[in-house]
């Protein structure tokens, strides 16, 4: 019997750990998305110098997260992100008007939001 | 590479464990849900072990879970038969009494030729020489002979030989086991006295050397071009 009540908090554990991992990716993301956001907004009054600040901002604190995200995540879909970081602090420092920051900054926050999305619980997800 | 060389040392370890979880069963014998387990378990490791960018985690959370379902399920199956007939299915009686169970052969997906390929596997040449024939639920055949084809055992025939012991080895590929020695209350004086007897001057010219509880020595010398 021990061996079965060992096991079932082992699941018990990990279940929750996984839950636990969810909310915490999720907080972290929605933070990062919050900081683009601003930065999407200061674009578009034409504040760059806020903008590349808030871009800076966005990309230390992804930094900071990126060797939890390595252990969570798909090595790839990390790195792409970190990229895509790259180009938008680029895009903010030409002060790019024609849209291609807005654009870039969309892209970049929607790959945001699916690391979390992808770990959700749904139907969607699990088939 | 120091990367992959970790890696696969962890995910090792954790097959092993699973294996182990397992306990002393060999494939063929596995019951479908330790078949199943065994099956995925390699695959899940496999991926992370060969593709870096997979995270190692992606591997063992579901190894561990694996783990700790077929832990839970092994101790259920013990505790409900009702579970165990689920999961594990139940034996099929294929022969009985001398006649074969077409049905239960149909519901069982067994061909005649399976049948009597495994009767001969297990030394039974002729149907006829069969009262029952179970298939058991990991795959294997028992089978019960009429007791006219059965070999007579030793009382029948008013013999009374002398019961076999159980041999231990005490000298493998050259190294003196003293811990096995000492338990069956021998010294290595009475060691060196057998060494003499079979021609040998020290453990390390011996293979194997076993001796039994009526103290009964088996020594094979190692062979010098091996």
């Amino acid at each position: 019997m021990k061996r079965l009540w060992i096991s079932v908090a082992l699941l018990v554990v990990m279940l929750a750990g996984s839950f636990l991992n969810y909310y915490y990716i999720k907080h972290i993301c929605r933070e990062l998305t919050d900081t683009l956001s601003s930065a999407q907004a200061y674009a578009q009054e034409g504040d760059w110098e806020h903008s590349e600040q808030s871009v800076t901002q966005a990309r230390s604190a992804w930094e900071a997260h990126e060797p939890y995200f390595h252990v969570i995540f798909v090595h790839r879909d990390i790195d792409q992100i970190l990229v895509e970081f790259h180009s938008l602090g680029e895009l903010a420092n030409k002060q790019e008007t024609g849209g291609e920051f807005a654009a870039a900054c969309a892209a970049l926050m929607s790959e945001i939001n699916l690391l979390y999305e992808m770990d959700a619980l749904n139907l969607e997800n699990i088939f | 590479m120091t990367i992959a060389i970790i890696r696969t040392i962890v995910l090792y370890l954790f097959i092993i464990l699973g294996i182990r979880l397992l306990g002393k069963r060999q494939i063929g014998e596995l019951e479908p849900t330790e078949f199943v387990f065994a099956l995925i378990i390699a695959d899940l490791a496999a991926v992370p072990m060969q593709d870096y960018g997979i995270p190692l985690l992606a591997g063992i959370v579901p190894i561990m879970t694996l783990l700790c379902l077929a832990s839970v399920i092994s101790v259920l199956n013990l505790k409900s038969v009702r579970l165990r007939n689920l999961l594990d299915g139940t034996p099929s009686i294929l022969v009985e009494n001398g006649k074969i169970r077409q049905r239960e052969m149909t519901k069982n997906r067994c061909t005649v030729d399976e049948l009597l390929e495994e009767l001969r596997l297990k030394g039974y040449p002729d149907i006829g020489m069969v009262k029952y024939a179970i298939w058991e639920t990991n795959g294997q055949l028992t089978v019960l002979p009429y007791a006219k084809e059965q070999p007579v055992p030793a009382k029948d025939l008013q013999l009374s030989p002398a019961d076999p012991t159980l041999p231990r080895i005490i000298i493998n590929d050259g190294q003196v086991l003293h811990q096995t020695l000492q338990k069956r209350g021998l010294d290595d004086v009475w060691l060196q006295k057998q060494l003499a007897s079979s021609g040998v001057k020290s453990p390390k010219e011996v293979f194997l050397m076993t001796v039994d509880d009526n103290n009964q020595v088996y020594c094979s010398v190692k062979e010098t071009n091996v």
